[in-house]
């Protein structure tokens, strides 16, 4: 047995590779939180007075931040608001939901609720059913559109200041390699802490609160802190670029603990050199049927909706 | 010895030395250990921990595609 590096008298359960160091159970729990605390006051992410929309799923991501942040919003004086976008898909989102309940309800809090069916008038599952008569495109090419768009309104119409989602360091590591590999370097100026067009109508800004802790600490967490969580492989998702860069920076952490937040540190200390030297970008517009803050005519979800609503009914074969 | 080990619902015997830990365990099987969790005999554990005869190891995988 490994005795816990902090306390020295626990049995360690938890190899933190990228630190040297092995914790206990408790020390973990503190751990864990202590970065969390410590990414919002580096970033002034949550502040006093502070109305914050929580994106949850159900998921271990999500159930670990709206964990924290109830403890987290105590202390600083804010207001959390828990919100769930039903996707429509049948008998994935629907179990993940009842976990996401369990949740708000162990900790008092009310879970607001929206569908892909209200706001776009069409479910994921009727989307994957037409998708291939229009182009082909992954189902998780419609699904974090309007993921993104749908929690976005949810957020707006309750009042929220900000909206807090569960993107940790492994999908922040993930983002800055692909937007790199794409060679699209105007994003990276939306992108870090907060993100997304800020000072904008209509929208609410994104923060990410476990940007410095590991998808797999999230998991750590919410097993040791006995929270309930979902997990399941949504029966949508495919291979996809970002599936790809998770396996070699898994492979790459392994080998050498600390890459993740490393890319993540080098990403945001190239972007106070672009902020002195701004990546030109196209002027942004509101699209002209929702509204919505873009850079065209159209947001991409109301392009995507109507693309969906013009195609006739059709069957995907042999693709997910 | 002989430990029961998990994956993804599907459980098998693996023959291992006396001393084998649940990290050597995940190494002969090829599983990154960033890609999930470790439990031995329903309890997360730190990966060195050595394994005893009849232990039941588990990996359970957070990463999905997508």
């Amino acid at each position: 047995m490994v005795t816990c590096t902090k306390c020295k008298k626990r049995d360690a359960v938890v190899d933190l590779g990228y630190t040297g160091s092995d914790l206990c159970s408790p020390c973990f729990i503190a751990y864990f939180e202590h970065r969390v605390f410590k990414t919002n006051r580096e970033f002034k992410l949550i502040q006093h007075g502070d109305k914050i929309g929580v994106g949850v799923s159900g998921g271990k991501d999500s159930a670990a931040l709206l964990f924290v942040l109830t403890k987290l919003t105590k202390h600083v004086g804010a207001q959390l608001i828990p919100i769930l976008i039903d996707e429509g898909i049948t008998g994935y989102r629907d179990k993940a939901a009842e976990k996401a309940q369990a949740l708000c309800d162990k900790l008092g809090l009310t879970l607001h609720r929206l569908s892909y069916k209200k706001v776009f008038g069409i479910s994921m599952d009727e989307t994957v059913k037409k998708r291939d008569k229009v182009k082909w495109r992954g189902a998780c090419s419609y699904c974090g559109v309007f993921r993104k768009h749908a929690l976005n309104k949810a957020a707006f119409d309750l009042g929220c200041d900000k909206l807090a989602i569960g993107h940790n360091a492994d999908d922040m590591a993930q983002t800055i390699l692909m937007n790199f590999l794409k060679s699209e370097p105007a994003r990276f100026m939306r992108f870090g802490a907060f993100s997304g067009i800020t000072e904008r109508d209509k929208f609410v800004m994104r923060i990410k609160p476990l940007m410095y802790v590991t998808e797999r600490e999230c998991a750590i967490y919410c097993t040791l802190r006995d929270l309930p969580f979902h997990l399941q492989e949504c029966p949508y998702s495919s291979d996809s670029f970002r599936g790809e860069l998770k396996d070699f920076l898994n492979s790459v952490e392994e080998k050498h603990p600390g890459s993740k937040f490393n890319i993540i540190k080098s990403f945001l200390s190239l972007k106070e050199l672009m902020v002195a030297a701004p990546v030109s970008e196209k002027e942004l517009k509101h699209c002209a049927k929702c509204g919505t803050p873009c850079s065209g005519e159209n947001c991409k979800a109301c392009l995507l909706t109507e693309e969906l609503k013009n195609a006739p009914q059709g069957q995907l074969k042999n693709r997910k | 010895m002989k430990v029961i080990f998990s994956l993804d619902g599907k459980t098998k015997e693996i023959q291992t030395k006396t001393g084998a830990t649940l990290a050597d365990i995940l190494k002969a099987e090829k599983i990154n250990l960033q890609t999930g969790l470790i439990k031995l005999n329903g309890k997360l554990t730190h990966p060195t921990t050595e394994l005893k005869d009849g232990d039941k190891l588990e990996f359970v995988n957070i990463i999905y595609g997508g």
